[in-house]
């Protein structure tokens, strides 16, 4: 049976914000620097809401990625794997660092400093960026919520990478990302070319909740359907997503539990 | 009592450090762990504290299983690495940091033992010298009490009076449920304080006794000139003439030459092992 105290995790919470303030301090002026860039060339609050989802992903995977960093200074990572908590309890607590602070804390100074930036340049009142106009945040809530998905999704990948490699995790989990994906383009060209009698060839296929999107390239034109799948099929497929990301978690906690110095 | 039965353990697939290696190390002693460099000794400490794991066998620490990881047993162990490493903040932070995870951190103790190494209370940890950084270490380790205690070459990069300071703290901290562990290649800065030998090579253990124990069968001397044959087993030009080693035949109290030992051991194996285990057997 795993030992479980939250007072362990609040007590690792704590630890590792007072070892890290500054890094991360650092990390949050650099998203403000962005959004002083965006605030110049953009004449509403568009660019930081289309931009949001992808660097909230990006800084959050980066920091996942560099949540165990030393593993390369043995007197460092033997002091943390020493440090008398469960692996459970500082895995929970990594996890805990990644999702419940780093999500509410990253999207009040994302838009922030947003808005304080947006408002040095352009005339542009708080109510039409939060709430009303056409470029407000709240009209890219699914789209938000959709790489919400994408970011749980990641983040067990890049916990894993930071749990396995000793150096530079963040490349190389980015490496094999982009590795996985041309793979899984490469088998879905060949299956669709083969098997369907060529009909399909040129199209690309992304199943999501309850919707199988396809996209067709033919030329220069793009086009998008959407079939609604059959009950059992999208309850089959977002039990199969459950599972995938479960697995991952769990497999992200094992390599913690099972990291070696 | 740290016990390992059949422990094999190896970096790579193919090549193991360890096979089939039986040891036992009972409490209330300081083990001096000694070997040649890549004998194994960082990486029987790594085994006995749980960061690196048996490929096969049984290596426990009490009712503990170091392989878990257990809080239970992390509270009971302290680790100190050759290579040194502290947070950025100062001694104060430390405490409030880390000392909650340690049920049995005596926080007077450890300002004592930094006033007593003369590193300051406001300094930021991470800004200090190597061996300043070493002695807070060294202060935070032992205000810890924990039931295991391992040191890798803990003298390395300490004056010469904090070497003194260490190793009067250290036998302060010594008590019959303790298990302290020393690994050194400095052996002449511990010599009066272990009061046991581990001695690997390759893999092997060589020795696993209590110095009073090695003393009843061997004896060391110091001599001018070169000791007659004779009865000697081994003898080393030293600094201060000839170190030598003979068989106590009359079992009389002594003192181990450490170094001597670990000097013949490498040297001449095949003369003193039969001799100690020997006497081990019978």
């Amino acid at each position: 049976m795993a030992e479980f105290s939250i007072n362990r995790c609040l007590r690792l919470i704590r630890m590792h914000t007072m070892e890290n303030w500054k890094v991360y301090l650092i990390s949050l002026g650099l998203v403000a620097l962005i959004n002083l860039c965006f605030a110049v060339v953009s004449e509403d609050g568009s660019l930081f809401s289309r931009f949001y989802p992808l660097t909230m992903c990006l800084s959050g995977c980066l920091m996942a990625s560099s949540v165990y960093r030393g593993w390369a200074r043995f007197g460092r990572s033997a002091l943390y794997l020493l440090l008398p908590a469960s692996s459970l309890e500082k895995f929970i607590a990594i996890l805990g660092y990644c999702t419940l602070i780093f999500i509410p804390v990253f999207t009040t100074i994302y838009f922030l400093t947003g808005y304080v930036f947006l408002s040095m340049y352009h005339p542009v009142s708080f109510f039409e960026m939060f709430s009303g106009g056409k470029n407000s945040v709240l009209n890219y809530q699914v789209f938000y919520s959709d790489s919400l998905l994408v970011y749980f999704l990641l983040l067990p990948l890049f916990l894993m990478s930071a749990a396995r490699f000793r150096k530079y995790p963040f490349p190389a989990t980015l490496l094999i990302l982009l590795l996985l994906f041309i793979t899984y383009n490469y088998c879905q060209l060949f299956l669709l070319t083969n098997f369907s009698g060529g009909l399909a060839f040129g199209h690309t296929f992304f199943i999501k909740y309850g919707d199988f999107d396809y996209y067709q390239f033919a030329g220069q034109k793009h086009f998008t359907r959407s079939i609604d799948l059959v009950f059992s099929l999208r309850i089959f497929n977002i039990l199969a997503w459950t599972v995938i990301g479960l697995g991952l978690y769990l497999a992200s906690f094992h390599s913690l539990k099972e990291r070696e110095l | 009592m740290i016990t390992l039965r059949d422990v094999k353990f190896g970096y790579s697939r193919k090549i193991n450090l360890f096979e089939g290696l039986n040891l036992e190390l009972p409490p209330g002693h300081i083990i001096g762990l000694l070997g040649k460099n890549g004998a194994g000794k960082t990486t029987l400490l790594k085994l006995m504290s749980g960061l690196a794991f048996p490929k096969s066998g049984v290596l426990s620490a009490g009712n503990f299983i170091p392989e878990k990881r257990q809080a239970g047993f992390l509270r009971d162990v302290f680790f100190l690495t050759e290579e040194t490493w502290l947070p950025p903040v100062n001694p104060h932070t430390l405490v409030h940091l880390y000392a909650p995870f340690y049920p049995e951190f005596d926080e007077g103790g450890f300002f004592s033992l930094l006033k007593s190494f003369e590193v300051g209370k406001e300094q930021k940890l991470s800004d200090l010298s190597f061996g300043q950084r070493k002695k807070a270490l060294i202060a935070f380790a032992l205000s810890c009490n924990t039931r295991y205690l391992f040191f890798d070459e803990p003298t390395n990069g300490l004056d010469i009076p904090s070497k003194a300071s260490f190793r009067s703290l250290l036998a302060g901290a010594f008590s019959e449920e303790r298990t302290i562990i020393i690994s050194t290649h400095q052996v002449r800065d511990l010599q009066h304080l272990i009061d046991w030998a581990l001695v690997l090579d390759q893999g092997k253990v060589l020795v696993n006794d209590s110095l009073n124990a090695i003393a009843g069968y061997l004896s060391f001397g110091q001599s001018l000139s070169a000791p007659a044959p004779g009865d000697v087993i081994y003898s080393v030009n030293s600094e201060l003439g000839y170190a030598y080693i003979k068989p106590n035949h009359f079992h009389d109290p002594g003192n181990v030459d450490i170094e001597t030992l670990f000097n013949g051991l490498t040297e001449v194996p095949e003369k003193l092992l039969p001799l100690i285990n020997r006497n081990n057997n019978g």
